[in-house]
């Protein structure tokens, strides 16, 4: 019964646990890195042209841009993770921000009623589309001919001259309210601990269960944490203070990242878009998990929206048309969450806004033309998601099949 | 590991090649300086359709300004008609160190934003032809929507109780723009006013009514077939709402051989007046943009020199849901076809106010009229 393990034996067990915990750790990770350098490289690229591109008053501007894609791109990216896709979500949030808008504003209820009224309103036009995508009509179809729909409701949700102004109301107060430096100084301070004691407490656990654990696991990633949240605070504050949109997307993706990393719904979200036939098998309830995704997608449509329309200081019949839909999609896409389920994390939606946003904020900058922003996001998407072809296969010899 | 640095590399080399291309494949124009000591006037568009701000307004705002003060820089940038970029827009503009935009809004309704962020950055908002609304504006100038409705309105109404249109009730369709523009509420509301007396007597009966899908003209044209379907072609008169519209109305006619004179041109587009020398549309509204560019260029030098609008141009006051606008209101012109008189006559005057050149106008449908052949040396 004794355990005499040679260290000949031993050592090579170790030595391959390490690298194969490595390439693990890299594989997980490596999803976000192509979208990490697109990233710099942009910015790289703008800042050379441009020094006010990196000014506190221009990354205040892009994050500001950014907020209502990276919403609407969350709840996108929790429908692509079961395997779905929606195409009704911007329409939608400009019939919610309707509803808010038309509540607080015109009929003069208190702003959280509004708030809660939209939410509402979101998630049951997403429950609809959700059973009747599971009736068994394709996602893309329904929703498809859900946009068409929303895009006759919003003129029916609207007063008849099709506009809710929102200036100097509660409504504006969403997007307007700055949290003061110190209060945001605060908050970043008690999210870094929390990440740190997180970490601690996977770090312990590891150790526990006798696997090799070292301290850099907790303390690189929190002085990484505690870098990019002092960095955003910092520069976000330069102004009036933090923009309360921000909080409100920092919280989300906090709440978003708990249910799909910590949890067991999680696990069988990512389960339902791997195979949804052994998800079934293995006993989950695969229906139950595509309505929620459409209903979270719902909730994020009606907040963005709400956004939106608080930072425009107005509703109107073009609220939620033009790009957004496509830019969330591609937000979600360019931040390597794949259109085929069961790949993909909560950041895709705010790396691949930041992609989007980075280059039409630089081109607009520079004052080139409009062309050239098309051209340049419709090749960044593209080459985005081809490099994270590259990336899964391992090499760039075409797949073989 | 190993394998590992080289995908990072792959994926450096795939990008960069690309971004280098977007971000400096622009032409000299991008500079983007701080705007330390140039002054830098942004004339903000709203889209591509109608496409005169691209075309004309846009240059001959640049010209007027570099007439006047050579000094000033003139960058165009166009929102796609997309409210939440031109807001972007309007940002980047300040953070380049703008000193006055010239705005003409991708959808008023939700252009509040905007004007919030150029006061907090204290730089001033000119309100271009479809102004931003409900916030604070240095100044706008613009022919306004009601009037060149009534005028349209008005023109149609005289012909119908001259009995130019045969027999009372003249069976009317009427063609409306995108439903929810302020645009269209605002010159839906100035015909209204003078042929609703009209409709109430007796003397037009509407037969059909739509509102036109973002002014796009393929969409009236489907409009069109469907209203002569359902009447069986028994309709007397279109009235539309501008030269897009127009045209669909006249293509779908043009399908079915049918010769129903077609009223409200206004804008122009060059396929409007095009069709004037055809005989194929009766009237058009002419807003001169030299004239509109030439005004909007004078009130953006004062305010980038930090005066007050000049008093001359600025006449009226426009209350815009947050105060009381400084506001130039221009004449526009109607011209019309008549029996007997060549069409040449009414398009001259388009011609007179720089609008287009009789090279442009003799193309496509018009290069064989009469007209042309005369005209067109």
């Amino acid at each position: 019964m004794s355990i005499s393990t040679s260290p000949a034996v031993g050592a090579p067990a170790a030595s391959r646990t390490r690298v194969s915990r490595a390439i693990e750790a890299a594989a997980r990770g490596h999803r976000s890195i192509p979208v990490l350098v697109v990233l710099a490289i942009i910015w790289v690229a703008f800042y050379s042209q441009s020094s006010a591109y990196l000014s506190f008053q221009n990354l205040t501007n892009l994050t500001l841009q950014i907020v209502t894609t990276a919403i609407l791109a969350l709840g996108v990216v929790f429908v692509l993770l079961v395997g779905e896709i929606d195409l009704s979500s911007a329409v939608l949030s400009g019939v919610c921000a309707a509803v808010a808008a038309g509540l607080t504003v015109n009929s003069g209820l208190p702003l959280p009623v509004g708030i809660a009224a939209a939410i509402g309103a979101g998630m049951a036009i997403t429950f609809v589309e959700a059973q009747v995508i599971m009736f068994g009509v394709p996602s893309l179809i329904v929703t498809l001919g859900g946009m068409v729909i929303l895009q006759g409701l919003i003129l029916v949700v609207l007063p008849p001259e099709f506009t809710i102004s929102v200036a100097g109301t509660p409504f504006a107060k969403i997007a307007s309210t700055a949290i003061p430096a110190g209060t945001s100084y605060a908050l970043a301070a008690a999210a870094t601990v929390a990440f740190a004691a997180y970490r601690l407490f996977q770090y312990r656990e590891r150790l526990s269960t006798g696997s090799l654990a070292s301290l850099a696991t907790v303390f690189v990633p929190t002085a990484l944490v505690a870098a990019v949240l002092f960095g955003g605070v910092f520069t976000l504050t330069r102004q009036r203070g933090l923009p309360m949109p921000v909080l409100i997307v920092a919280v989300m993706l906090l709440i978003a990242w708990y249910f799909t990393t910590q949890t067991r719904y999680g696990i069988h979200l990512y389960a339902v878009g791997g195979d949804r036939e052994a998800a079934q098998r293995a006993g989950i309830p695969v229906r139950r998990m595509v309505l929620y995704s459409f209903l979270v997608l719902g909730a994020c449509a009606a907040i963005a929206g709400m956004v939106d329309a608080s930072r425009q200081l107005g509703v109107s019949v073009t609220s939620g048309s033009g790009p957004l839909m496509l830019n969330a999609i591609a937000a979600a896409v360019v931040g390597g969450t794949s259109l085929f389920g069961g790949r993909g994390s909560i950041w895709s939606a705010v790396l691949g806004a930041l992609v989007i946003g980075s280059i039409s904020n630089g081109v607009q900058l520079l004052g080139l033309s409009t062309e050239v922003q098309y051209f340049a996001t419709g090749s960044v998407l593209i080459v985005a998601v081809a490099v994270d072809v590259v990336l899964t296969r391992g090499s760039l010899l075409p797949g073989r099949r | 590991m190993k394998r590992h640095l080289s995908r990072a590399a792959i994926a450096t080399v795939a990008c960069a090649g690309l971004l280098s291309a977007a971000a400096c494949g622009g032409d000299d124009s991008g500079t983007g300086d701080s705007g330390g000591g140039s002054k830098l006037v942004y004339f903000m568009a709203p889209n591509t359709t109608p496409t005169r701000y691209i075309q004309q307004d846009g240059p001959a705002f640049e010209k007027a300004i570099k007439a006047l003060d050579p000094s000033v820089e003139v960058k165009f940038v166009n929102a796609g008609g997309d409210s939440s970029q031109q807001l972007a827009q309007a940002n980047a503009a300040i953070a380049a160190g703008a000193k006055a935009l010239v705005v003409v809004a991708a959808d008023p309704n939700t252009s509040a934003g905007l004007l919030q962020a150029a006061e907090q950055a204290k730089v001033p908002v000119i309100g271009y032809e479809n102004p931003p609304v409900k916030g604070t504006l240095y100044a706008q100038v613009i022919f306004d929507p009601e009037k060149v409705g009534a005028q349209q309105a008005t023109y149609f109404a005289e012909q119908v109780t001259s009995g130019a249109l045969g027999a009372k009730p003249v069976k009317v369709a009427r063609q409306y723009g995108n439903k929810g523009d302020v645009y269209t509420t605002q010159m839906l509301a100035g015909q209204n006013k003078i042929l609703d007396p009209l409709i109430q007597s007796g003397d037009i009966q509407v037969v059909c009514e739509d509102y036109i899908k973002d002014w796009a003209p393929d969409n009236a044209t489907k409009a069109t077939e469907q209203c002569l379907t359902k009447t069986q072609n028994g309709v007397g008169a279109f009235l539309g709402f501008y030269d897009g519209i127009t045209a669909g109305i006249i293509a779908a006619l043009k399908g079915k051989n049918l010769d129903t004179p077609v009223y409200g041109g206004q804008n122009p587009e060059l396929t409007g007046l095009q069709y004037m020398l055809t005989g194929d549309q009766q009237d058009n509204v002419l807003k001169a943009f030299s004239v509109e560019a030439e005004a909007a260029a004078k009130i953006a030098l004062a305010a980038v020199a930090g005066q007050q609008p000049p008093a001359d141009l600025v006449k009226d006051t426009i209350d815009n849901g947050a105060m009381q606008v400084p506001t130039a209101k221009l004449d526009a012109t109607l011209i019309h076809l008549e029996e007997g008189k060549d069409p040449g006559d009414a398009v001259q005057k388009a011609v007179d106010l720089g609008m287009f050149t009789w090279a442009q106008i003799c193309t496509g449908p018009a290069a064989e009229t009469e007209t042309c052949k005369t005209r067109n040396k």
